[in-house]
């Protein structure tokens, strides 16, 4: 399996959930996607007050943070 | 405790502030419920059109997000947990509205994925399994064990006695050559549920390997999403 093409293909599908849920213009949408496939989405989110986005585009990414800093929780173990 | 407290805050506020939902209603519904409630169940707190559809993306959103992570942190993918496993095959399947598909992963001794393919991919209720396909991948691949997954665009998680039945098929085929079937998941509204998490896996061969073909049912389709509630460690 090429890990690589797999990762890219969710980093697509990531952007696109993102545009429409926080409303994106196309621009910003792709400066997201391109953020995602340099440094990953974790890093992406850890670091968001250091990126080139509008103030506003951060305040709707702070929102999307704070639902997944809550949604790490571990069911069971194999 | 604090800082549990300051998530939930941050939880309430980003998800009202991403969904439309009344800030009141949902911190209300939080006083006594896990915050999860509410995008697990997206009906609870009786959302309008549009707060519904920002509810589902969300969901779909948490979901690339988990699979990602795994991505990200692992060169190879490792499902060593009912969770990691319904969060990967989640966002695999998530997406899938109008389709059926049917996954197979192949996994190595430290249940690393060798490989996931797709064994079977068609319209609601038509969707036809080869078992003679799958036991062809399990062997040239050279597997310890697979985990098979499929989705349900009904949107029910409930496992339909045609999916035990296919699990059996499949255990029943690979028990006897050692191979390990340890998950079969389920995915549907945007969500998941592991039938080795709620204990209803085979794990014995119950008859001789049928090879004979085995359609997905379409009566899964409209059954009633039910929530898991039993988890356990392996």
């Amino acid at each position: 399996m090429d890990l690589e093409m797999l990762r890219n293909d969710e980093y697509s599908k990531i952007a696109d959930i993102l545009a429409v849920l926080i409303e994106l213009d196309a621009e910003e949408k792709e400066k997201i996607h391109k953020y995602f496939q340099s440094i990953g989405v974790k890093s992406f989110f850890q670091q968001l007050e250091l990126l080139d986005l509008s103030p506003e585009t951060t305040d709707k990414l702070k929102n999307v943070k704070a639902i997944i800093e809550l949604s790490g929780g571990k069911r069971g173990l194999r | 405790m604090k800082q549990d407290l300051l998530h939930t805050e941050n939880f309430i506020k980003g998800l009202t502030a991403l969904t439309g939902l009344p800030y009141r209603k949902v911190q209300q519904y939080l006083k006594v419920n896990n915050p999860f409630n509410i995008l697990e169940h997206p009906h609870i707190l009786e959302p309008n059109e549009k707060q519904l559809e920002k509810i589902g993306l969300l969901n779909e959103f948490i979901s690339s997000y988990n699979v990602l992570k795994i991505y990200e942190s692992n060169d190879k993918i490792v499902l060593n947990s009912s969770t990691v496993s319904g969060q990967y095959f989640s966002a695999l399947l998530t997406g899938m509205k109008d389709k059926e598909r049917f996954l197979v992963s192949f996994l190595d001794n430290g249940n690393n994925i060798i490989e996931t393919k797709t064994m079977s991919e068609g319209s609601i209720g038509q969707t036809a399994v080869y078992p003679r396909e799958i036991l062809k991948y399990a062997l040239s691949c050279d597997c310890n064990a697979v985990i098979l997954a499929h989705n349900h665009p009904g949107g029910s998680k409930n496992f339909s006695m045609e999916d035990k039945e296919l699990t059996q098929r499949i255990v029943d085929i690979f028990h006897p050559l050692q191979i390990k079937v340890l998950d079969h998941i389920i995915v549907g509204g945007g969500s998941y549920s592991s039938m080795a998490e709620k204990g209803e896996l085979p794990n014995q061969s119950r008859s001789t390997a049928n090879y004979e073909v085995i359609e997905l049912s379409a009566a899964s389709v409209k059954e009633k999403p039910n929530r898991v509630q039993h988890t356990h460690s392996r």
